[in-house]
């Protein structure tokens, strides 16, 4: 290969900025800038899906969401407590399907108990989803912290990272 | 709208900018003003709008840019980019409510003068940016279809190479650009030309500038005329300055400084009216000086090097014509020569202090080649997209490479090389015994046959032949160097390719398609004269543009053969170790030390580029977007291919991984099940091969592929321009989804 020459041809492969360091900013500032989630639940008939108002840890490695106890979820949850959850942008990018970044989440919702723990699920929920506090009030009321095992990111329509909490 | 109309507004209507673009709104500032403009209308950005909604086509064009960051696209890739939106452009279909008001607005009488259909974008003409030239314009049009087909190339320009590549200065954007058009009657002027109010050459100086050519300004404006240049002072427009030929008749140096004088006068007064310098374009007829576009001088420098060198780029047929000429039949035999008499060079006989001369003057000519390379070659490959896109313009074919396949007849030097190997192979199989004992040689861990090897394998049965063969192979086609080693110092690895190669996939031969596109082609061109031009010009710049890589690497082998000539001398002398590798970069050091009577060892400063990842996250590419290059769909294991060492492990079968498939490195590819390139565009090497085999093949891929590991299992789709690699990572499900 001729180095000049293919230099020449090159030069931008050197200034790429798709580096994963980058991806993973994209992936926490999607998360952390989106409100709304759709939850994926299943049982043995049928895959089920709900939207839900989440609060996401720092280290993206919880996501909370509430919900009543007489809800479908809540009763697939029961079921089975492998989800899927996938936050996107597109109510930004409406008219742009490449610019859309999407991410599928992959892990386990385990409902929050003991009281110091809802306390501190409520609180998360509520500082981000203040409107909530009628539904958190509520004695139906359940919370569910989801422990995030793996993060896939979609962006210019098909190229996909994956990304594994530690 | 003065018009009624809903697309078509005309200059004296009171329309903003924003409607008609710059060009046209510029245009009817001057006619308001007094001056004399053409008969002109102006179809506004609404029928842009309501072309691109009706047709579907802004999601087409979000998809085409979207597929990876403009940033990150070569050149060529824009360029691939911008063709395939063009393509689509081309094909789609005109708002009838569009046509019907052109039809009113074009009486037969201005039909039969012509009509001049040109841009007016939103963006053009700027004070900051003129981006002269940017867009397309079309001349001469006499009837409605060829109105048509102009209206379609000039909003098709918005989305070209050169307007990608200027995307941000111009806020080039899929919902909010558009290109408006302004309609002009012909005139056939006896003299046009360009004129700027103040020098653009100098603008401290309180002179303006005129060129003037006789007859349409179109050729001043493409660069295929060669004007007169007239300087004239500002305060008495008396010209100070020309370049008018000795030849020259007195009365016509005569009417020419009157002309010039008259269109000196509009410039200032335009300059007034704008209240800043300006360029316009005028024609003059019986005296009278219309002018047919007036912006703003833009004072743009021009920072960016490669972006001004790729608008070079794009000669027009006469210069790519005299380019192809000079290529052909004076550089390329140039170049071949060279090459040929620099392998002639015994340099084991040359005392050390010739050595160094002659690394120095290896050195020296390789540089040279490299600088005739990118100032002649790469502007000479340009002919294939020039004759592409007429192929396409006149065509509009489903796929819009399909051009390629008037192309493939010449034979180009890969071609041959592809030819020997496979008859090598042949002789190199047949021969039970020689296949033997190169089998049990290879295993030897040998790189390169010694006089006894080559005895014994001449005492096999067909040995003499095959080693005739052999040799003829490795003179012609491998005295080239990949990766700073040369081939021909490697007999393992052109004997395990020949042990491969039987299994390798040839092209298909598809001459009768070629005659049908060929009979099509010529069938729908209205000037078969210029068609079979361009095709003459594609073929050429087509065939030569793997012979030009070919010939320049036997010129930068030789440098490495003379390199590796003081590397032992230098070991020898205990000055440089066995394990240093050396560069071009360093051809001034060694050469510096075979003069040296020093002991002490070298220093040599070149390293080798490090592209291996050193992020550490546990982010891992799961599907990686790229060109679709060639289609079809393909799973293998991922070979890595970055040296002679690669080569020799590269398993047929595999998917070749590489920065780019050099032609130094292409007849790998039929061995290949798919190819994987960082280096985009649809019309470089590995993608020109693997379409002829019909191997899969996705480029223009970019950083994420450093992740790829030799060995990992990979799937490629070429149709979409996607890599889905083997889930490894964070596997928390027994499923193994790979898409999304």
């Amino acid at each position: 290969m001729d180095k000049k020459k293919f230099d020449l041809q090159n030069e931008h492969l050197h200034k790429n900025d798709s580096n994963k360091n980058a991806v993973l900013s994209k992936i926490r500032r999607l998360l952390l800038s989106e409100d709304f989630a759709i939850l994926c639940t299943k049982d043995e008939k049928a895959a089920y899906g709900s939207l839900v108002a989440f609060y996401i840890s720092d280290d993206l490695k919880h996501l909370i969401f509430a919900t009543p106890d007489y809800t479908n979820k809540y009763k697939l949850l029961n079921y089975c407590q492998q989800v899927s959850i996938v936050v996107d942008d597109r109510a930004k990018h409406q008219n742009k399907i490449s610019n859309i970044s999407a991410i599928t989440m992959n892990g386990q919702a385990t409902q929050v108990t003991g009281k110091d723990n809802i306390d501190n699920a409520k609180a998360k929920l509520l500082d981000k989803h203040g409107y909530l506090d009628e539904l958190t009030a509520s004695d139906s009321c359940v919370f569910f912290n989801v422990e995030i095992k793996r993060c896939l990111y979609v962006t210019h329509i098909q190229e996909v990272y994956e990304w594994v909490p530690d | 709208m003065g018009t009624g109309l809903k697309y078509i507004s005309t200059l004296d209507d009171s329309v903003s900018e924003t409607t008609i673009g710059r060009k046209s709104s510029s245009l009817a500032r001057v006619k308001k003003a007094g001056f004399i403009t053409p008969d002109s209308f102006c179809i506004n950005s609404t029928a842009y709008f309501e072309f691109i909604n009706q047709n579907k086509l802004q999601k087409l064009i979000d998809v085409e840019l979207g597929r990876k960051s403009i940033e990150e696209m070569r050149w060529e890739e824009l360029w691939d980019c911008g063709l395939r939106i063009r393509s689509q452009i081309l094909k789609a279909a005109i708002p009838d409510q569009l046509i019907k008001e052109i039809k009113e607005k074009i009486p037969p009488d201005f039909l039969k003068s012509g009509v001049a259909i040109r841009s007016s974008s939103l963006q053009e003409d700027m004070k900051n940016a003129s981006f002269a030239g940017l867009y397309d314009s079309y001349l001469n049009c006499n009837n409605f279809l060829s109105i048509f087909d102009a209206i379609l190339k000039v909003w098709a320009s918005l989305w070209s190479d050169r307007a990608l590549l200027y995307r941000k200065e111009i806020n080039l954007d899929s919902e909010n650009s558009a290109m408006c058009i302004l309609a002009q009657r012909m005139i056939q002027g006896e003299y046009s030309g360009v004129g700027f109010s103040t020098d653009p050459n100098d603008r401290t100086s309180d002179h303006l500038m005129i060129e003037i050519v006789p007859g349409l300004c179109s050729g001043l404006v493409d660069g295929s005329v060669e004007p007169i240049n007239y300087i004239l002072d500002r305060s008495n427009l008396e010209v100070i300055d020309s370049k008018e030929r000795i030849e020259k008749q007195h009365s016509t140096i005569e009417i020419n400084h009157n002309i010039v004088r008259n269109v000196g006068k509009i410039l200032l007064e335009l300059e007034d009216l704008f209240k800043h310098p300006v360029d316009v374009e005028w024609s003059s007829k019986k005296g009278r000086i219309t002018l047919l576009q007036v912006r703003p001088i833009s004072y743009r420098q021009e920072k960016d090097e490669k972006r001004s060198w790729y608008l070079t780029l794009t000669p027009n047929q006469k210069k790519l014509s005299s380019l192809a000429d000079e290529v052909e039949k004076e550089l390329i035999p140039k170049l071949k020569y060279e090459g040929n008499q620099l392998a002639l060079e015994k340099l084991t006989p040359l005392s050390n202090p010739d050595l160094a001369e002659k690394i120095t003057s290896r050195l020296h000519q390789l540089h040279y080649w490299r600088e005739v390379y990118k100032e002649k070659f790469i502007p000479l490959a340009h002919g294939v997209r020039e004759f592409g896109q007429y192929y396409n313009d006149n065509l509009k074919p489903q796929d819009p490479y399909e051009f390629i396949y008037l192309l493939k007849s010449c034979p180009r030097i890969a071609g041959q090389r592809f030819k020997a190997l496979k008859e090598c192979s042949a002789t190199l199989v047949k021969s039970k015994g020689v296949s033997a004992y190169l089998t049990t040689w290879l295993a030897q861990s040998r790189k390169k046959l010694t006089e006894k090897n080559i005895i014994a394998i001449k005492n096999e049965p067909n040995g003499k032949s095959f080693c005739e063969q052999y040799n003829l192979l490795k003179k012609k086609y491998f005295d080239i160097a990949i990766n700073s080693a040369c081939w021909k110092n490697r007999d393992d690895v052109i004997i395990t390719l020949l042990l491969n190669y039987s299994t390798a996939k040839s092209p298909l031969d598809d001459n009768l398609k070629e005659q049908q596109l060929l009979n099509q082609y010529l069938l729908t061109t209205d000037n078969a004269s210029h068609a079979k031009a361009l095709l003459k010009i594609g073929r050429l710049s087509w065939s030569l543009r793997d012979d030009d890589n070919l010939l320049l690497s036997k010129i930068e082998s030789q440098l490495i053969l003379a390199l590796n000539q003081a590397k032992e001398r230098l070991i020898s002398l205990g000055r440089l170790q066995r394990s240093v590798k050396i560069n071009e970069e360093d051809a001034h050091t060694i050469a510096q030390a075979l003069t040296e009577t020093s002991s002490k060892p070298i220093r040599l400063t070149s390293k080798e580029r490090n592209h291996a990842n050193n992020v550490t996250t546990n982010i891992k590419p799961r599907q990686i977007k790229g060109q679709p290059a060639v289609p079809g769909t393909v799973s293998g294991i991922a070979c890595r291919i970055s040296s002679l060492d690669d080569i020799k492990k590269f398993t047929p079968g595999s998917i070749i991984l590489c920065r780019a498939v050099d032609p130094n490195m292409t007849h790998l590819i039929p061995l290949s099940s798919g190819i994987i390139e960082q280096r985009g565009g649809m019309l470089i090497h590995g993608v020109i091969i693997a379409r002829e085999l019909g191997i899969p093949c996705v480029n223009g891929v970019g950083q994420a592929l450093d992740s790829v590991n030799n060995g990992d299992r990979l799937t490629i789709d070429g149709t979409l321009g996607i890599i889905i690699l083997e889930k490894k990572c964070g596997d928390i499900n027994s499923n193994n989804e790979s898409t999304d």
